[in-house]
Parts: C-alpha cells; sequence; structure tokens
C-alpha cells in the first residue's frame, strides 16, 4: 500500500483504489453491493473514485477491528435511522458482583473472543481486589 | 486421457436429464427469486475415492450484470481439477493457474465486461466460486470437477459431500444476526483474506434445491446402500454396482449427503492401474480382519467432549451419554482423564486417575452436569489432554461437532509423542475434512456422523477398537516394483474395523506387497500380488492420491500469528511442495486456482458488477442462536447504565444472571423427554452399560445384589444382539465380573474339593465341567445346604449361598457357553433391565424365578 498525501481532486480506478487501501477488487465490490462504500462517482468507462473511499474503507476497517460485522457496519454507517421498530430493543446485562462493593456490568451480547478478553479482565480485576486467596479458584474456571 | 475423458463426458449426460425446479416461497406463494437455482451432484465413488461433477446453475434476477460467490467446503481427502461452464452459444473450460495470476485474469475479465469464472481455495478447504458479470436473463452452468476421499470400513465405506458450510469458531470471527432469519460470519482478513462466507439462513426451504446421482462401484457383492441424511433411490446395475438418486424431486442445502456401502464381506486387495503419465498407480486396501489381535495393555485414555454452544441439545446429550457407556468399558486398571472445553477448559481432575468404582461415581455425576456455551477453543482441550497424558501418552478421544476454523494450528500442535487423538465428529455439515487429518497425522482413527444417527452407540464402538489395536509398529515394502513410492506415509497402527490403506506408484511391472507388522512374540507378514489391471482406471487412481497429498501438506501450513511460530521452516516446505504438486497432478490447492474467461458477443467495459454471495442453510442440527445471537442494534453511543442492583453474593466469584446460549431445544426436534418416553432399548444397553463398576459388575447393595442385576444385564444385552458389537467389551467384563464372583468360588472350590476336578481358568470359555458331573457334587452341596438351613443367621446367609449355588449349577454354564456361541438368550429381560436402570432395585425373588424359569426350560 502506497502512502502519499492524496488531493481531493485525485481519481482513480477500482484497482488503483484496492492497491491504495489493499483490499481485494472483489471486496470493494462486495462492499459497493451491501451499500457500505459509496459505488464509483460516475459510470461506465471512466468510473472513478476518490479519497472518500479511501477514507470509508479506513472506517470499515476500524469498524471490523471492533468486532462489527458488515451488517452492522452498514447500521452504524447509516446512523441511527436503519432499522427503527416500535418495540425498543431489549437489553442484556451480565452482572459480575466482583466483590462485596464492586459489580462490573457487560452488555450480552458479544462475540465469543469479546466475551474471552472481558472475561480475564474481570478475573484480574477479582484477583486484585481479593488478593492472592482466589486466584487458583479463578484459573480453575 | 481417454477414460477420464468419457467418464466426464457420461457425467454430463447424466446431469442434463435432472429437471429444473421452480422454488416458490412458502409464505407468499411467489416464485423466489434465487442467484443460484441448484447443485447436483454426479459422479463415480468407489472404496478409494470419489471422482465428482458437481453443476451449479447461476440465473440471477434484475437488471443489472452481477458477480456470484458461492462458497463452499471441501469434503475430505479432496481436490478441485477443473471445470466447465456452459451457457447459451457458450461453452468454456477452466486453466489452472497460480493464485496471483488466475485473480488477475479474473478481474481483468471483469473490468472488460468478459464473463469469468474463477474457483479459490483458502484455509481450511473453503472454497470460493466466483461466476462474474452474468448478464440479466443469462443462464449459466458450471459444472465442477472434484476428487473425494471417502471414509473406508473392513466392508464398505462412508461417503460425505457438503451441500451446505457448518458456521464455525474463531476467536475473532466477527458473527451476527442479520435479521431474525439470517446470520452473517466473517474470518479475520488477516488470517483468511477475502474469504467470502455466505449468509446463513435459518430456514434453507427458501433456497436453491440439490440433487444428486452418483454410481457406487464396490469391489465385492453389495450388501446394502443407505443414507443416513437423504432419502435416497437405490438401482442396481449389477451386483457390485449401484446408483444412488435422491428419492424426491429435490432436497434442501441443509446438511451434508452421507452414503453408506456396505459389502457382504471384508475386503482386502490391490486396485492398480495405468495413468497415461505411463506409470502403474495402487492402492492396497488390507481390513483389519487380515491382521491379528494384541495384548491388551492397561489404557491412558482422555475424554476430551466439546461443550461448545454449537453442540447443544442432542449432539450433546448424545456424547455424554457415549462417555458414560465409554467409561463402563474400562477396567481398573486403566487411567483416565476428562477434559471438558468451550472456550475454557476444564479438568476433572489435574491428573489422570484410576478407573475405580468412587471415580466413575464421580466422573459421572460430572459429566452429567456438563451443558453447552461459548465458542470452540479445541486447541486448548488438547493441550490440556496432552498435558494429563504426560510423557508416557496414550490416547485422546476426541467428541466434538469440529465447527472450527483455523484448524492448521490445531492439527500441528496435536502431535506429541505417544499420543493419539481419536474423533468422534458430531455433525450434519461436514467437518469431516478436518477430523480425519487430526486423527490422521496424530496416527488415530476418526468416524463422521449425523446427529440423526446413534452417536453413542458409534462412540461405544470406536472406543472399542482404538482400546485393542490389530497390528502395531506396521511397516509397508514393495517387492519386484522398480522406481517405486509409497506416499503417503502409511500408518504404523491398524484398528479394528479400519482397514490399512497404501496408496503408491512404480513403473509398470509385476510385483508385491508387503506387510509386516510385530505381535506380542514374533513378526507377521502379509503378502499380496501387484498387477495392473486394465479393469482399473489408473488415472482416476493417481488423482484421488494427488488429492490426498494436497490435502496433508495443506495441514502443514501454519500462518505465523500470536502463539503459533516456530513452524516456519516446516510451512515453507509445505508451500514449496504444494507449488510442485498442483502443476503435476493438475490440482488446484492454495496456491494454484481455477480460472476461465469467455468472450461475449457485446462486452462492455467499465461495468460494475453487482456482487452477490449465494446463502446457505444453517446446518439442520446447529442451533442459528448458538452463532448468531439476535443483537440489540448496534450503535456506537455508550451503553447507559441501569440502577446497580443490590449485592446479596457473599462469593467475590463471578455470578451470571443471563446465560450465554440458552439451552433452547432445536428448532423441529423432540425434547429428551419425550425421546425418552418412546423407550429405545438400545438408548438402555447404552446406559446399563455405562453403569457397569470396574470389576465388570452392575452396583447393588449386597454381592448378591450386584451378581443378580449383572446377570440380569447380561442377558438383556445378549438377547438384545450385543455379544459381538461394540458392547462386547462390557459383556466381556461382565462375564469375568460373574466367574469371579465370591458365591460362584466358592462352589467352585466345594466342587474342587468333593470331585478333585481342577476348574478351567475362566475367560470367555464356558468354566464348568459338564452338567452331568456337577449334578451329583450339587445335590450333595445343596442336602448340606438345607440342613444348615433352618436355624440362624448363618442360615440365612447359607440361603443366599445356595441361591447362588443353586444358580451356578443348573445353568450358568449354558448361559456362558450360549453367550460364547452368540445364541440368543430366550425370555424377556429388557423389562428387567430397564426397571434395574430406573429405580437401581429388582424385586429379587420375581428375578430369581424369571432366570430360574429360563434356566428350567433350557435345561
Amino acid at each position: 500500500m502506497k502512502r502519499r498525501r492524496l488531493t481531493k481532486s485525485e481519481r482513480f480506478s477500482l484497482r488503483e483504489l484496492a492497491e491504495r487501501a489493499g483490499v481485494p477488487p472483489r471486496t470493494l465490490r462486495f462492499y459497493i453491493a451491501r451499500g457500505l462504500l459509496p459505488g464509483p462517482t460516475r459510470r461506465g468507462r471512466y468510473a472513478d473514485y476518490g479519497v472518500e473511499h479511501l477514507r470509508c474503507l479506513q472506517r470499515i476497517q476500524e469498524l471490523q477491528a471492533k468486532g462489527y460485522t458488515l451488517g452492522q457496519i452498514a447500521q452504524v454507517l447509516a446512523g441511527s435511522s436503519v432499522r427503527t421498530s416500535a418495540l425498543p430493543e431489549s437489553v442484556v446485562w451480565r452482572h459480575y458482583p466482583v466483590a462485596e462493593d464492586v459489580v462490573v456490568m457487560v452488555r450480552e451480547p458479544s462475540s465469543p473472543w469479546r466475551i474471552q478478553r472481558i472475561r480475564s479482565a474481570v478475573a484480574k480485576l477479582v484477583t486484585d481486589l481479593n488478593g492472592e486467596s482466589s486466584t487458583q479458584k479463578e484459573s480453575r474456571i | 486421457m481417454n477414460s477420464s475423458r468419457s467418464k466426464w463426458e457420461i457425467s454430463e449426460q447424466g446431469l442434463s436429464t435432472s429437471p429444473n425446479f421452480q422454488i416458490m416461497r412458502k409464505d407468499k406463494g411467489e416464485e423466489m427469486e434465487l442467484s443460484m437455482q441448484d447443485i447436483v451432484l454426479t459422479g463415480v465413488v468407489q472404496p478409494t475415492g470419489a471422482r465428482l461433477l458437481v453443476r451449479h446453475v447461476f440465473a440471477p434476477a434484475g437488471d443489472r450484470p452481477v458477480e456470484l460467490v458461492y462458497a463452499m467446503m471441501l469434503p475430505r481427502d479432496a481436490a478441485l481439477r477443473r471445470f466447465r461452464i456452459v451457457g447459451e452459444r457458450l461453452d468454456a473450460k477452466s486453466e489452472l493457474r497460480p493464485v496471483k495470476d488466475a485473480r488477475r485474469a479474473y478481474e481483468r475479465a471483469l473490468e472488460q465486461g468478459h464473463l469469468s469464472v474463477l474457483a479459490q481455495q483458502y484455509r481450511d478447504g473453503y472454497v470460493n466460486l466466483d461466476v462474474g458479470n452474468v448478464r440479466p436473463g443469462e443462464r449459466v452452468a458450471v459444472y465442477l470437477e472434484v476428487l473425494a476421499g471417502v471414509d473406508l470400513y473392513d466392508d464398505g465405506f462412508r461417503f460425505r459431500f457438503p451441500f451446505t458450510l457448518a458456521p464455525c469458531y474463531h476467536p475473532h470471527m466477527r458473527a451476527a444476526a442479520l435479521d431474525s432469519e439470517t446470520g452473517e460470519l466473517e474470518f479475520p482478513e488477516a488470517e483468511f483474506g477475502d474469504l467470502l462466507l455466505p449468509p446463513f439462513k435459518r430456514d434453507a426451504s427458501v433456497l436453491h434445491s440439490t440433487g444428486f446421482s452418483l454410481l457406487l462401484c464396490l469391489p465385492q457383492d453389495i450388501a446394502k446402500i443407505e443414507s443416513p441424511s437423504h432419502p435416497i433411490r437405490v438401482d442396481k446395475v449389477d451386483s457390485r454396482r449401484a446408483r444412488v438418486h435422491l428419492a424426491t424431486d429435490r432436497d434442501l442445502p441443509n446438511r451434508d449427503l452421507v452414503l453408506d456401502a456396505r459389502m457382504t464381506s471384508s475386503f482386502s486387495g490391490v486396485l492398480c492401474g495405468t495413468a497415461p503419465d505411463q506409470r502403474m498407480h495402487f492402492a492396497a486396501i488390507i481390513a483389519s480382519d487380515r491382521f491379528g489381535k494384541t495384548d491388551s495393555v492397561p489404557r491412558r485414555v482422555v475424554f476430551l467432549v466439546d461443550r461448545s454452544g454449537s453442540m447443544g441439545g442432542l449432539p450433546l446429550q448424545q456424547a455424554k451419554n457415549a462417555v458414560l457407556a465409554c467409561v463402563g468399558a474400562l477396567s481398573e486398571e486403566d487411567l483416565v482423564g476428562l477434559v471438558v472445553f468451550d472456550n475454557r477448559t476444564e479438568l476433572y481432575d489435574s491428573k489422570l486417575v484410576p478407573a475405580c468404582r468412587s471415580i466413575r461415581q464421580k466422573l459421572r455425576q460430572y459429566v452429567d452436569a456438563i451443558d453447552a456455551r461459548g465458542g470452540t477453543e479445541l486447541l486448548a482441550g488438547i493441550q490440556t489432554a496432552i498435558s494429563l497424558l504426560g510423557d508416557q501418552g496414550g490416547d485422546i478421544f476426541v467428541l466434538t461437532d469440529g465447527q472450527v476454523a483455523a484448524t492448521e494450528p490445531i492439527i500441528q500442535n496435536a502431535k506429541a509423542p505417544n499420543v493419539r487423538v481419536h474423533c468422534l465428529g458430531i455433525g450434519s455439515a461436514s467437518q469431516d475434512r478436518f477430523l480425519t487429518q487430526l486423527a490422521r497425522e496424530t496416527g488415530g482413527v476418526s468416524r463422521f456422523l449425523t446427529p440423526r444417527e446413534r452417536v453413542d452407540w458409534a462412540a461405544v464402538e470406536l472406543f472399542a477398537s482404538i482400546g485393542k489395536p490389530v497390528a502395531t509398529n506396521v511397516r509397508v515394502r514393495l517387492n519386484g516394483c522398480p522406481d517405486c513410492t509409497i506416499a503417503p506415509t502409511p500408518p504404523r497402527i491398524v484398528y479394528s474395523g479400519h482397514p490399512l490403506i497404501v496408496l503408491g506408484e512404480s513403473a509398470p511391472s509385476r510385483g508385491e506387497i508387503v506387510i509386516e507388522w510385530s505381535d506380542t512374540e514374533r513378526s507377521k507378514s502379509i503378502t499380496l500380488p501387484v498387477d495392473a489391471d486394465p479393469g482399473v482406471d489408473g488415472s482416476t487412481l493417481r488423482l484421488l492420491r494427488g488429492a490426498r497429498l494436497v490435502t496433508d501438506l495443506e495441514s502443514q501450513v501454519v500462518p505465523d500469528f500470536e502463539g503459533h511460530s516456530g513452524q516456519r521452516r516446516k510451512t515453507r516446505r509445505a508451500e514449496l511442495l504444494l507449488k510442485k504438486l498442483g502443476r503435476e497432478y493438475g490440482l488446484a490447492n492454495r496456491y494454484w486456482a481455477l480460472v476461465a474467461v469467455v468472450q461475449r458477443a457485446g462486452d462492455r467495459t467499465g461495468v460494475l458488477p453487482e456482487t452477490r454471495v449465494i446463502p446457505v442453510g444453517m446446518p439442520e442440527d446447529v442451533w442459528f442462536g448458538a452463532y448468531f445471537p439476535s443483537c440489540p442494534r448496534v450503535s456506537e453511543e455508550k451503553p447507559r447504565l441501569g440502577p446497580v442492583p443490590s449485592i446479596q453474593a457473599r462469593s467475590p466469584k463471578a455470578q451470571v444472571f443471563e446465560t450465554y446460549v440458552p439451552s433452547l431445544p432445536m428448532a423441529g426436534r423432540k425434547p429428551q423427554e419425550a425421546v425418552s418416553s418412546t423407550l429405545d432399548l438400545t438408548d438402555v444397553a447404552i446406559q446399563l452399560a455405562g453403569l457397569l463398576e470396574p470389576d465388570g459388575g452392575i452396583p447393588g447393595a449386597s454381592d448378591e445384589e450386584r451378581l443378580v442385576a449383572t446377570l440380569v444385564v447380561l442377558m438383556f444385552l445378549v438377547e438384545q444382539g450385543h455379544r459381538h458389537g461394540p458392547l462386547r467389551i462390557h459383556i466381556e467384563n461382565m462375564l469375568q465380573f460373574v466367574d469371579k464372583h465370591a458365591a460362584v468360588r466358592a462352589l467352585r472350590t466345594v466342587t474342587a474339593a468333593t470331585t478333585g476336578q481342577e476348574w478351567a481358568p475362566a475367560q470367555l470359555q464356558p468354566i464348568l465341567p459338564p452338567l452331568s458331573s456337577i449334578r451329583p457334587v450339587y445335590t450333595e452341596l445343596m442336602e448340606l445346604l438345607r440342613s444348615c438351613e433352618a436355624t440362624d443367621d448363618v442360615g440365612h446367609s447359607m440361603e443366599r449361598f445356595r441361591r447362588v449355588a443353586e444358580l451356578r449349577a443348573r445353568g450358568l454354564e449354558q448361559i456362558l457357553s450360549r453367550l460364547d456361541r452368540g445364541d440368543q438368550i430366550p425370555g424377556e429381560w429388557s423389562s428387567w433391565a430397564i426397571q434395574l436402570l430406573n429405580e437401581r432395585q429388582l424385586p429379587l425373588d420375581e428375578v430369581w424365578s424369571a432366570i430360574d424359569s429360563v434356566l428350567k426350560s433350557s435345561v
């Protein structure tokens, strides 16, 4: 991926966009088809892409790194106007009373990967709050 | 090339007759708009493998050109060879090119508006079939040739072909429900590149149709052909060949096709043919019953149970029953461990424990409490099991659905000295490829079942065969065949039921293959002639071996990431070999892709096609919510905290008020209670077997009760025909228990004292002298006992002794000899056995009289 300053007016083809962003052309087409990425500014032979596409791709990658699927990213990018329903969505929280005076709350559902991280963070917190005694207990979980 | 070409065309003709179906939306009665209409599988399946032609018909709706992506999973030992695109006024064949070149050609064709098809393989056997620039109204069929392996048994094989894809667990996967009917799953790009996985539909009836028509060829007469997955129609061509079709008009893409072919007897022989490369290619199959038996040594075994969310429902229940039944087959000298994993790993104990009575009881309780949740961190589980086995090694018995991605590091890290991993896969969508490799690379065996079958039964069967390998230290060589290669390396251990397979090639000649192994005392060998048979298609043998070599090598490509470094040299070597093999065999792999470009009249440059990924059905036994929790709408806002609940828990341990994966009954499946209300006698047998104590007896309050209970179970099992089945080890142990029982031994001592005859050591053989010689001793003994009876406590214990002695003398040896001959025991023992299972107590007097009457009728 070449890193050089782009001017706002610079335009390039899908293949060039793929090279610059390090995202294969098929993936770009798929993003466009799913409405994540705006289509080319012009249609036909001279279809072109610009710096706004690169920014958008960067945003998608950031959100992917957070664990969002493409469907969820589409919602985020489209703002909160997407998929409004009359009934508010339910939210599930996990409560971890980690000590007499501390409760950690975690919103569900998360990806298993995320849960794993949260668990180890909570385990660490428990250890820190309660000293050595509970270390063994947690490590067996 | 002639033979291969003719097959290719024959299969295609078969395809053209398959009808087209219109798929209607169930709720609205409207015609569905599908981008892909159907998948039809044709080809030839043999014990050496399958040569398949898969037709995909694409006819997308809309007014723009589209790019269609079909994602699929390769079956076991499989590779793509070529494809052909057929449409109105177009017909083109694929070219095998290095992935980069192939992609470039595909992209260029798309830019120029041409029709282009690319088949590219990714990690784990995932394949994306891209069909680019299909015009509105155009109908394109892609015929894909696939070489695939089968699961070979002594007397037949199981063939599996994936019509859908199982969602798989990856610690960094992204998964969410797009809506209530569709789930989306994405793997990290850093590991899987631009692989596109399909949207998973909860309801597969709104999707494309599937069908098949396969020719099954066996080397001996066919006994039966069945499918646990699909309704089939079997047309016999002759005694060794049959054509198998889908019996209904169409089927849904929500499970694998599974076909079982059985022959009338086990097969050993060498299939050998000459290919166009002027080499002789062979596959030697040696049934396990051609080997002897090895001595049973105490086992060291760790059960590794997958409790991940995707196992929820029946699969986990069956796996639990299976473990309990297998525990019943252990003896007191055996050492056992239990590891349960999801994204965490739990140990029953931090060391192996002897399979004694108290431990079994605890194991049972432990297993009962297992529920499904979380992800599938199989590698962590295997590593825990390996460390549990320690330097001495042993067997790991994995029960899993194998729904896990990034499998190469798992396979490579599961290898440890003296440790064999045996896999029992459970699932309706294939992870067959992975589990086969995992078992094979560690010297173990594997089986893969659909949840529609009895998983516990197969587990006990597999467990019985891994306990006593029929041959160890197996060596193979070829005599009289110059310039020969045997590859892949044949396994060193042969297990009962699973034949030894040797693949290789040499210059055309006549020779023999020699298989040697060492028994307890001396070395043994089998020799089979190797001679090219004009009836055997050498080029197919060659391609199948190529596919196998490719699959084996792919598991050695372990990309470098967190935690899995240090395999770089091996990976590099495997990569180089794969590049070489792809060219040599003309098979696609991760470095070679298939591409075709068709220039049509009126193709216009620069038209951006709309990219669509073809959805597949969620595998029918996998609960949708296990992977796709229905998400609250995602927003970037910080979550608002609700009121903090009052703290009641004193324990600092985390409390979970909402379980991660709710254990809901699977859609369309009977809840567990309903299953048990219509009593399945095999269930009873498995559960009874699971009750066995290490001494081989059924638990009970007193010695006498134990003996009776054991006899009841023994007779029930024999009545149900389990004498030679997977429960054979349980039955052996029970016979030994009966034989060693104190009362029986006492009687034996008395007999020896009065007659001067020594009783033969008791194994499976009837242990008593003929009934006629016992009769006088027995009468005498009874007299003696009766005289003691009337008075006191001594009399009471004597009464018990008398009963046992009576039973023994009057007919136990008959039962034993009948058991040994495999006869049916007359009488209805099932109700006793069930009563025993339900209440753990038997009305002893009634049972005694029942046993009595059976004995009387048989004397």
